[in-house]
C-alpha cells in the first residue's frame, strides 16, 4: 500500500517568533478516540501547530467514512497531513518512517496517541515549559483517565534500574492538585510528548525495532544521556484511554507483557553503563527465574514462555542492539549516577511489583475459586456417578491397593538397586545436581545428572521426610502413570475404558517388576511414558482433543522423554522406535495429508529432551557413559544377559516386564478384542498399539540373541511402552466393547466377546488376586539381600559415625545391598562404594575413573586371600566401613587383621577399618600404603607410617584445616587434576600422588598454614547449567500452559 | 477399501509377531558375561603368626621364615620387632623374641612360610611349631594329658583388631568333659592369653582339646610339659589343627627299647569315624587287622599305641611311618606323640600330622642348637620318588650337598637322612624338593635341653 500525504491549509508565520510545533498522531485501527484527539488538537490555542496523522496501516482506513475524510473534516482549521504506512510499523516506525517523508521545519514534536485527548491550553503550557529551559527536550503533560479526568494515569514516569516503569500513583488516584509541580522526571511517557525537533534528529528518533511498549522510556532514557532534560508540566493535561494495553482495542502487539519484558531490556542494554551492566544482566536472569516460578505458582504459565520469547528476541538482536549500544554510550554526556536521581529505589519498585502482582494472584485466585466450585460440581456429580457399583469396585481397589502395597506403605526405606533412601531434604539432591563434582564412589568430576534434581523436588512433599519422600515417590510415579494411561485412550473411549487402561497400566507389569527389582528408573521411565506416547498419537494424529496444539504436544514429548531419559538414556531410543511404529500404520490405514513432518516433530521433541539434559547427556557416549555399552568392550554382556530369559513371547504373553502370571495373560487378550471388535478410529488406534508391542517384542528378541547391544539395562525398562500399549488396548477393548458391540447386528461376535471379555476380567482377577494378597509390590522382593531394616540398622551406625568424624566411604560387598544385575545408573558388580555414609540417592550414577579399577585390585586381593591388609589398602581409598554378606566371600575380609569385626548378624558383617585414611589430610610424606598403590606394589606398604592431619570439610566441594609444617596434601578422592590447594591463598604445585592428588606444602611464614583444598566451578558450566534450567521452566510451562480463553469461558 | 487395508495391515502385524516368536525359540541366548577379574598384580602381603613363647622369662622364641613361593619377597613384623628386610628366595631369616610375644611375620609381595622355637630352661626342653597360615574358629588337638606330672597349656592368640571370645573343651575316650572356667574366654584385640588347661580339667592320661571362638577367630598352640619322674621329661609343643581331615601323615616316629608312639585320634564330628591305620617300617608296610577299620566314636578320643601293632620286638628301636585315612567320610583329628628315653636321646614331641603331599617341603629348625638334625620324608605314592635336599642358611649361602641330592625312596616307604653334618648345630632351614609327591617332616635333638622336637614340614610352590 502506497502512503499518501495531503496538506490543504498554510500556516501563517509566527507573528512572535514562538516556536512552530508539528503534532504527531498514530492511528491504529478503531476510531473510537480518534475524533476527539483531533478536536483537541484542532481546538489549541496555540496557533503555530500543525497535525500530520499517521495511519500505521488501519485495517479500516476505508471507512465509510474514510480515515482521511474524518481528519480532513477535523482539522480544517489546521494545516494537516495525512500519510499512511505499508505495513504496521509500530508506534514509534511508523513516526521515524513519516517524518522520514515530509519536509517539516517545525521546531518542536508533539507526539500523540490516537486515544488521547488534549485539553485546549496544553500545547501552549508545554511548548512553554521546554522554552524556559534549554537543556529540556522533552515535557510531557499531566494524563488524565479518559472517563474520569479526576483520576490520575501519570504525572511524569520513573523506573527501576532494570527499567520497570513506576508511576508513584495510587490506584484510581484523585488529581486534587497534589502532584501539581513541574519538576524533572525519568520519562514522559508517548501517550503525548513534546519533543524538540532537533533533539530527536539528533537521537536519531524512536528505536522502531521496539513496535509499541517502552519505546518511550528508551528515548528519554537515550535524551538524559545525551545531557537533556525530561519534564513533566503540570498545567498540560491530557486524558488517555490506554486502549491498547488495556486491551480496548485489537493490536497486533499481543501479548503485551511480552513486549513489554522484551523492549525494557533492550533499552536498559542500550542505555545502562557498562559497569551498571555487568551487575545487572546476572541480576536480572535470577530476577526473570524468580518471575518464573512464580508464574508457576499462580498458575500462568504462558507468562513464562512471554519471557523467554523476550530474552530470546534479545539475545537473537543482541549484535545489533550492541550496535545502538556503541552509538548512545558514544553521545553519552551524563553519567548513570546523575540519572539515577530520577529512578526509583529497589524496595520501592518491589513494593509497587508485589503490589500488581498481588492484585494479579487475587485475579488468578479469583479464576481459580471459580474453576474449583466447577470442580466442585463435578466432583457432586462424579459422586453421584458412583454410586452403586463403582463406588463398591472403588473401595475394591482401595482396599485392594493397601494390602498389596503394604510392604512399601508401612516399612522402612527401600534400599535395593537404584531404591536408595533419600537423603534428609531435598537440598542435598540439588546440590548433588549443581555440584561440579559427583561424590558418588571414587567420585568424579560432573556434570550430573539431572535425575538428581528431579529426585530433590520429593522430599519437599514430604517437608524433608525422607521415608515417607520414598513412599510418596513410588506411590506418586505409580499414580502418575495411571493418569497418563487414561489420557492415553481419553479421545477414544469413555470413562470406564479410560479407568481400566489407567488401573492395568497403574498396577500392571511394570510397577510390580520396576518395585520388586528396585529399577527407579524403570519407574521414572513408566511414568512418563504415557505422556509421551500419547502427544505422539496426537501429533501424528491418531486422535486430537478440540484445542489441540502442536507445540504443546512437542513440549510434553520433550518433558516427558528428558525425564525418562534422565534415568534411563536409552529410552529416547524407545521413543524413536515407538513414534516410528506409530506412524507406519498411520501411513498405511489412515494416511491423510502430512506424511513425515509428524514424525520430524517427535524427533524435534527428543532432541530438545536431549538438551534438555545438557551437559550430561554430553557423556552418554563417553567411557563410562549411560550409553558407552553400545559402543564399548564386553560390558554390554552383562547388560544383555539379563535380557536372557526374555522374548517376544513373554513379551506377548505380558511377562516383560515381569508381572503376575495370569494377569499378562489377559493382556493380548484384551488386545485380541481390542482389534475384533472395536471400529473405525479405535480399531486403528489399536493396531497401531500392537506394532508398539510387536516391535518391542523384536527388540528384546534381538538384544537377548546379542544381535542388537542393549541400550537399556533390562527387559523391565523395554517392557514399558510394551506395557503401555497393552494398557491402551485393554481401554480400547473395554471401550469398543461398550461403545462398537451394541451398534453392530447380533451374532456369534457378541458371544465371543463376552466370553473373552469375561475370561480377561478372570484372569486379572485370579492373577492380580494372590499377588495383592501376598503384598507383592515390595521393594527388593526380586532383588534377595538383606532387607531395608538391616541396611536401616547400619545406616543410623554410619550415619552416627559420619557425624562425629566427617565423611567417609562405605564398601558395601554382595548383591543384597545393591542389584547385581546392571540398572540403569550404573553397571552390575559385585561391590558398591558409597560416596559417604550409607548408600544413598545421590549415589547413583556412580562415575568410573582410572582409581576404580586400582579398588578391584584391591577386593580381589582381600578376597582371594592375596593379602590379610586389606584394611591400609583400602584406607588409602577412604573407606573406614566394609559390610558384607555372609558367605563364601565374607571369609577374605574376615581374615583381614586391619579391619575389626564390629558387628555379627545372621546374614551380614560390619568391619571397621583400622587404618583410616582421612579423605583429605595433610602428611608428613605420601602414605605409605598410597605409595604402594601407586606403584603398584605392595612391598612399599612395609614402611613406617607417616603421621597425618585430616582437613575438615568445608563447603560442598572444599576441605580446610590449619597446618603447621610442611608435607604433602594428599586428596583421597580422585586422580582427577580439577582440584586445587592453597596454603594460605598461594597456589600449592602438584606433586606425583598415584591415584590420589597430592601437593607439596612448604613451610610458611607463619607457624600455622591455612590449607584449603577445592574443586572450583566453572563459570561456562554454571552458565551452561543456568541456561538448561531456564529451558527446562521454559519447556514445562510450554507443556502445561493452557489457552486462557478457556479458562475464561469456563468462568462465563 | 479401508477394512481390507487394516486386515492386510493385521496379517503383517500377525506375521512379524509369530516371526518374533520363532526367533526366540530358534536363537541362542547371547553368551553369559564372564566375571571380569581385576586387571592388575594383587597386592600381595599376608601374616603368619606365629606363637609365643608361655613361660614369661624363662623362655625365648625364636622363629625362622622363607619364602612360601620361592620367589624373592620382602619381609617384616607387624610389632615392628625389626625392620623389613628382603628375603631372597633361597633364605631364611630369623627373628628372636625376647618378649615371649605372638608374632606376625608379614611376607610383602608374595606368601612366606615360618616356624618358630620355644627353648626353656626349668624345666629343661624344647619345642617346635608351625605358625599358622591362618586364623580359625576352630582347632583341635587330639594329644594331650593333664596327669599330674604334666602341665599342658594352651596358647591361644588373636591376631585381628576386635576382641575374641574362645571356649576350650576336654575329649576324652569316654567322651566330652565340660569346664564353665574354660568357657567364653576374651582374648584381647592383638593379644595373645594362655590356659593352663590341666589346672581346670582333672588328672586325664589322655585328653583331646577342641578351641571354639564364640566371636572373632584365633590361633592356638599346645605347649605340653612332662616334668614328673613317672613320665619321660621334655616338652611338646604344636600348632593345633583348624579342621579335621580325612587323611593324616605321619612320617617319622619310633617304637622300641626306650621308644613309645601313640597316635592319637579325635573325631570332632556328630557321626562315628572309621578309619583305616597303615604303619609303614624300614622293611614294610603293615595294615594291621584292628586297624583297618577303627572306630572312632563321635565326639571321643582313641589313642592307638604304634608299637602293638609292629609286631617286633620291643627291644628293637625303629623308625615307623604312620597314614591315618578315614573310610566312612567322618574326617578325623591324627596327633602322633612320640618320648624316647634311650642312651643317646631322651625327650618328647607331639606333632598333628600333614594332611597333603606335596613335592617341595620347607622345614624349619625344630630345635635352636641340635645336636643331632634329621630330615624324615615319606613317599605315600605308588611310584618310586627321587628327592633332593637344600640347607638354607640364614646368611644366604645356599648348601646342596652331593650326598642330599637324588635320594632314592621306594614308593609307600620313607628315608631318615641325618643332615647334622651340614647344620653343625645352627638353625637352618631345609628345602625338600621332590619328583613326586611327598610328605617330609624334621628331627632334631638338643642335647643342651634333653629333649627331642619335631617339625612337620610346611608345603611350599617352587619356582621351575
Amino acid at each position: 500500500m502506497a502512503s499518501t500525504a495531503q496538506s490543504t491549509q498554510t500556516r501563517p508565520q509566527p507573528a512572535n517568533g514562538e516556536p512552530s510545533v508539528l503534532a504527531v498522531v498514530v492511528t491504529h485501527a478503531e476510531r473510537e478516540w480518534l475524533t476527539e484527539c483531533l478536536v483537541s488538537l484542532a481546538t489549541q490555542t496555540y496557533s503555530t501547530l500543525d497535525v500530520l496523522v499517521v495511519d500505521d496501516a488501519s485495517g479500516d482506513h476505508r471507512g465509510p467514512p474514510s480515515l482521511k475524510r474524518v481528519v480532513k473534516r477535523h482539522l480544517r482549521k489546521r494545516r494537516w497531513g495525512y500519510l499512511r504506512t505499508p505495513r504496521p510499523l509500530g508506534f514509534g516506525g511508523a513516526i521515524n518512517w513519516a517524518l522520514s517523508r515530509v519536509r517539516t521545519d517545525a521546531d518542536l514534536l508533539l507526539f500523540i496517541h490516537d486515544d488521547a485527548a488534549l485539553t485546549p491550553e496544553s500545547v501552549e503550557k508545554m511548548v512553554a515549559r521546554i522554552g524556559a529551559d534549554p537543556d529540556t527536550a522533552i515535557v510531557g503533560p499531566k494524563i488524565m483517565n479518559w472517563d474520569n479526568e479526576h483520576i490520575l494515569e501519570e504525572v511524569g514516569m520513573a523506573a527501576d534500574r532494570f527499567g520497570y516503569p513506576y508511576k508513584g500513583l495510587d490506584e484510581g488516584e484523585i488529581d486534587s492538585g497534589q502532584h501539581d509541580r513541574a519538576s524533572e522526571v525519568f520519562f514522559v511517557t508517548s501517550t503525548c510528548m513534546l519533543v524538540k525537533h532537533g533533539v530527536f534528529r539528533q537521537l536519531r528518533g524512536w528505536d522502531a525495532r521496539m513496535r509499541a511498549f517502552s519505546e518511550d522510556l528508551d528515548l528519554c532514557w537515550r535524551a538524559r544521556i545525551a545531557g537533556h532534560s525530561v519534564r513533566f508540566e503540570p498545567e498540560a493535561k491530557a486524558r488517555h484511554a490506554i486502549a491498547l494495553a488495556t486491551g480496548k482495542r485489537t493490536s497486533p502487539y499481543v501479548p503485551t507483557r511480552y513486549f513489554i519484558r522484551r523492549n525494557r531490556l533492550r533499552a536498559v542494554t542500550k542505555n545502562a553503563s557498562a559497569i551498571r551492566l555487568l551487575g545487572l544482566i546476572p541480576l536480572f536472569v535470577l530476577l526473570s527465574i524468580a518471575e518464573m516460578i512464580g508464574f508457576i505458582v499462580i498458575r500462568q504459565p504462558r507468562e513464562i514462555w512471554n519471557l523467554v520469547k523476550a530474552l530470546g528476541w534479545n539475545a537473537a538482536r543482541l549484535p545489533q542492539t550492541l550496535a545502538e549500544r556503541r552509538r548512545v554510550q558514544h553521545k553519552r554526556r551524563v553519567p548513570d549516577s546523575t540519572i539515577n536521581r530520577y529512578t526509583v529505589r529497589l524496595s520501592t519498585r518491589i513494593r509497587s511489583y508485589l503490589g500488581n502482582q498481588t492484585h494479579r494472584i487475587e485475579e488468578a485466585w479469583g479464576r481459580r475459586a471459580e474453576l474449583l466450585s466447577q470442580r466442585g460440581h463435578e466432583a457432586r456429580a462424579f459422586g453421584q456417578r458412583m454410586k452403586g457399583w463403582p463406588i463398591a469396585l472403588t473401595v475394591l481397589a482401595v482396599v485392594g491397593f493397601l494390602i498389596g502395597f503394604r510392604h512399601i506403605l508401612w516399612a522402612e526405606q527401600a534400599s535395593v538397586g537404584e531404591l536408595l533412601p533419600f537423603p534428609e531434604g531435598g537440598a542435598g539432591m540439588w546440590k548433588a545436581y549443581i555440584s561440579p563434582w559427583n561424590h558418588a564412589g571414587l567420585g568424579g568430576p560432573g556434570p550430573n545428572p539431572p535425575a538428581f534434581a528431579i529426585l530433590g523436588f520429593i522430599p519437599m512433599l514430604t517437608f524433608g521426610a525422607a521415608s515417607a519422600a520414598q513412599k510418596v515417590m513410588i506411590l506418586g510415579l505409580g499414580g502418575v502413570a495411571a493418569w497418563g494411561a487414561y489420557r492415553l485412550v481419553y479421545e477414544l473411549v469413555d470413562p470406564p475404558a479410560r479407568w481400566v487402561s489407567a488401573a492395568t497400566y497403574g498396577f500392571g507389569a511394570v510397577g510390580y517388576a520396576g518395585l520388586r527389582e528396585g529399577r527407579l528408573g524403570a519407574m521414572f521411565f513408566a511414568a512418563a511414558a504415557p505422556f509421551v506416547l500419547a502427544a505422539m498419537i496426537r501429533l501424528i494424529g491418531w486422535a486430537r482433543p478440540p484445542e489441540w496444539r502442536r507445540n504443546q504436544s512437542i513440549a510434553l514429548i520433550a518433558l516427558g522423554g528428558a525425564v525418562s531419559a534422565a534415568f534411563v538414556p536409552g529410552s529416547l531410543l524407545l521413543y524413536v522406535i515407538a513414534a516410528v511404529m506409530l506412524l507406519i500404520p498411520k501411513l498405511i490405514l489412515d494416511h491423510k495429508g502430512e506424511t513425515f513432518r509428524p514424525l520430524l516433530q517427535c524427533f524435534l521433541g527428543l532432541l530438545i529432551a536431549w538438551a534438555l539434559l545438557l551437559p550430561w547427556s554430553t557423556s552418554w557416549f563417553g567411557d563410562g557413559g549411560a550409553l558407552n555399552a553400545l559402543f564399548g568392550d564386553d560390558t554390554w554382556r552383562g547388560y544383555a544377559n539379563t535380557f536372557r530369559d526374555d522374548g517376544m513371547a513373554s513379551t506377548l504373553l505380558g511377562q516383560t516386564p515381569d508381572g503376575p502370571a495370569l494377569f499378562g495373560l489377559a493382556m493380548p487378550l484384551l488386545g485380541i478384542i481390542a482389534v475384533a471388535v472395536a471400529d473405525g478410529a479405535r480399531r486403528k488406534m489399536a493396531l497401531a498399539l500392537w506394532t508398539v508391542v510387536v516391535a518391542m517384542g523384536w527388540i528384546v528378541d534381538l538384544i537377548s540373541a546379542g544381535i542388537l547391544r542393549p541400550f537399556v539395562p533390562s527387559p523391565t525398562e523395554v517392557g514399558v511402552l510394551a506395557a503401555l500399549a497393552f494398557a491402551g488396548l485393554a481401554g480400547i477393548a473395554v471401550g469398543a466393547f461398550r461403545l462398537d458391540l451394541s451398534r453392530r447386528e447380533l451374532s456369534w461376535k457378541h458371544a465371543a466377546s463376552i466370553g473373552a471379555l469375561a475370561l480377561s476380567g478372570f484372569l486379572i482377577a485370579a492373577g492380580m488376586g494372590p499377588a495383592l494378597w501376598h503384598g507383592e509390590w515390595n521393594a527388593g522382593e526380586t532383588a534377595g539381600g538383606v532387607g531395608p531394616e538391616v541396611v536401616a540398622q547400619v545406616s543410623s551406625l554410619l550415619d552416627a559415625e559420619a557425624q562425629q568424624t566427617g565423611p567417609f566411604r562405605a564398601l558395601w560387598i554382595g548383591s543384597g545391598w545393591s542389584s547385581r544385575e546392571p540398572t540403569g545408573a550404573r553397571p552390575g558388580g559385585d561391590s558398591f562404594l558409597t560416596g559417604a555414609r550409607e548408600p544413598q540417592l545421590q549415589d547413583l550414577f556412580t562415575p568410573q575413573s582410572d582409581a576404580d579399577g586400582t579398588l578391584d585390585v584391591v577386593i580381589a586381593s582381600i578376597e582371594e586371600g592375596a593379602t590379610d591388609r586389606g584394611g591400609e589398602l583400602l584406607g588409602a581409598f577412604n573407606v573406614n566401613f566394609v559390610i558384607i554378606e555372609d558367605g563364601p566371600r565374607a571369609g577374605g575380609w574376615l581374615a583381614q587383621r586391619d579391619l575389626a569385626l564390629i558387628r555379627t548378624e545372621d546374614d551380614y558383617f560390619v568391619l571397621r577399618n583400622q587404618v583410616e585414611l582421612p579423605r583429605v589430610g595433610v602428611y608428613s610424606e605420601l602414605p605409605v600404603y598410597v605409595r604402594a598403590l601407586e606403584e603398584g606394589d605392595p612391598r612399599l606398604s612395609a614402611g613406617a607410617e607417616v603421621q597425618k592431619t585430616a582437613l575438615s570439610t568445608s563447603g560442598p566441594n572444599g576441605y580446610r584445616g590449619r597446618v603447621a609444617g610442611e608435607g604433602m596434601v594428599f586428596l583421597a578422592a580422585s586422580e582427577e587434576g580439577g582440584w586445587k590447594a592453597t596454603a594460605d591463598d598461594l597456589a600449592l604445585d602438584r606433586v606425583p600422588g598415584g591415584w590420589g592428588n597430592a601437593f607439596a606444602l612448604e613451610e610458611g611464614p607463619s607457624e600455622t598454614q591455612v590449607v584449603e583444598v577445592t574443586y572450583p566451578r566453572s563459570i561456562v558450566a554454571l552458565f551452561v547449567l543456568l541456561i538448561t534450567i531456564l529451558a527446562w521452566i521454559a519447556t514445562v510451562g510450554a507443556a502445561v500452559s493452557r489457552k486462557r480463553r478457556k479458562i475464561r469461558g469456563t468462568i462465563a | 477399501m479401508t477394512g481390507r487395508r487394516e486386515l492386510v495391515f493385521l496379517v503383517f502385524v500377525v506375521v512379524i509377531l509369530l516371526g518374533g516368536i520363532a526367533f526366540d525359540v530358534m536363537s541362542s541366548d547371547v553368551a553369559e558375561q564372564t566375571s571380569i577379574a581385576a586387571e592388575g598384580e594383587r597386592f600381595e602381603s599376608r601374616a603368619v603368626f606365629c606363637p609365643p613363647a608361655s613361660g614369661k622369662a624363662k623362655a625365648n622364641t625364636y622363629f625362622t621364615v622363607a619364602s612360601g613361593t620361592g620367589e624373592d619377597t620382602v619381609v617384616g613384623t607387624s610389632s615392628g620387632v625389626d625392620e623389613p628386610a628382603d628375603l631372597a628366595a633361597d633364605q631364611i631369616q630369623s627373628f628372636h623374641s625376647e618378649r615371649s610375644d605372638a608374632l606376625d611375620i608379614v611376607g610383602f609381595g608374595s606368601t612366606v612360610v615360618a616356624s618358630g622355637i620355644s627353648a626353656r630352661r626349668d624345666p629343661s626342653g624344647a619345642g617346635a611349631a608351625q605358625c599358622a597360615s591362618e586364623a580359625s574358629e576352630r582347632w583341635y588337638f587330639a594329644a594331650g594329658s593333664s596327669s599330674i606330672d604334666v602341665t599342658e597349656k594352651i596358647l591361644i592368640y588373636n591376631p585381628f583388631p576386635d576382641e575374641a571370645v574362645v571356649s576350650l573343651g576336654a575329649i576324652t575316650p569316654r567322651g566330652e568333659l565340660s569346664r564353665t572356667a574354660l568357657r567364653d574366654l576374651a582374648v584381647p584385640a592383638k593379644e595373645w592369653r594362655t590356659i593352663v588347661f590341666s589346672d581346670v580339667v582333672q588328672v586325664k592320661n589322655t585328653i583331646a582339646v577342641e578351641v571354639e571362638t564364640r566371636r572373632g577367630r584365633v590361633v592356638a598352640w599346645r605347649e605340653t610339659t612332662a616334668f614328673g619322674k613317672r613320665v619321660t621329661k621334655g616338652i611338646e609343643f604344636d600348632l593345633g589343627a583348624p579342621a579335621p581331615e580325612m587323611q593324616w601323615y605321619f612320617p617319622d616316629g619310633a617304637v622300641g627299647e626306650g621308644a613309645e608312639e601313640t597316635i592319637s585320634l579325635l573325631n570332632p564330628g556328630e557321626q562315628e569315624a572309621v578309619v583305616s591305620v597303615i604303619l609303614a617300617t624300614p622293611e614294610e608296610t603293615l595294615t594291621p587287622p584292628d586297624l583297618v577299620e577303627f572306630v572312632v566314636p563321635p565326639r571321643t578320643q582313641r589313642v592307638i599305641s604304634v608299637g602293638d601293632y609292629t609286631g617286633k620286638k620291643k627291644s628293637e628301636l625303629m623308625s615307623v611311618s604312620v597314614i591315618v585315612t578315614s573310610l566312612n567320610g567322618q574326617p578325623v583329628i591324627a596327633e602322633r606323640v612320640v618320648s624316647l628315653d634311650t642312651e643317646d636321646l631322651s625327650g618328647r614331641s607331639s606333632e598333628l600330622g600333614a594332611t597333603e603331599t606335596s613335592p617341595a617341603w620347607f622345614l624349619g629348625p625344630a630345635a635352636r642348637a641340635p645336636s643331632a638334625d634329621a630330615v624324615v620324608v615319606m613317599a605315600p605314592g605308588s611310584e618310586d620318588v627321587t628327592v633332593d635336599l637344600t640347607i638354607l642358611s640364614e646368611n644366604g649361602s645356599l648348601l646342596a650337598p652331593a650326598e642330599l641330592q637324588g635320594l632314592q625312596i621306594t614308593a609307600g616307604s620313607r628315608i631318615k637322612v641325618a643332615i647334622g653334618e651340614w647344620t653343625r648345630g645352627e638353625m637352618m632351614g631345609v628345602i625338600v624338593s621332590s619328583d613326586q609327591d611327598v610328605v617330609a617332616e624334621r628331627f632334631s635333638y638338643s642335647e643342651g635341653a634333653a629333649d627331642i622336637s619335631a617339625l612337620m614340614g610346611q608345603p611350599i610352590k617352587m619356582l621351575p
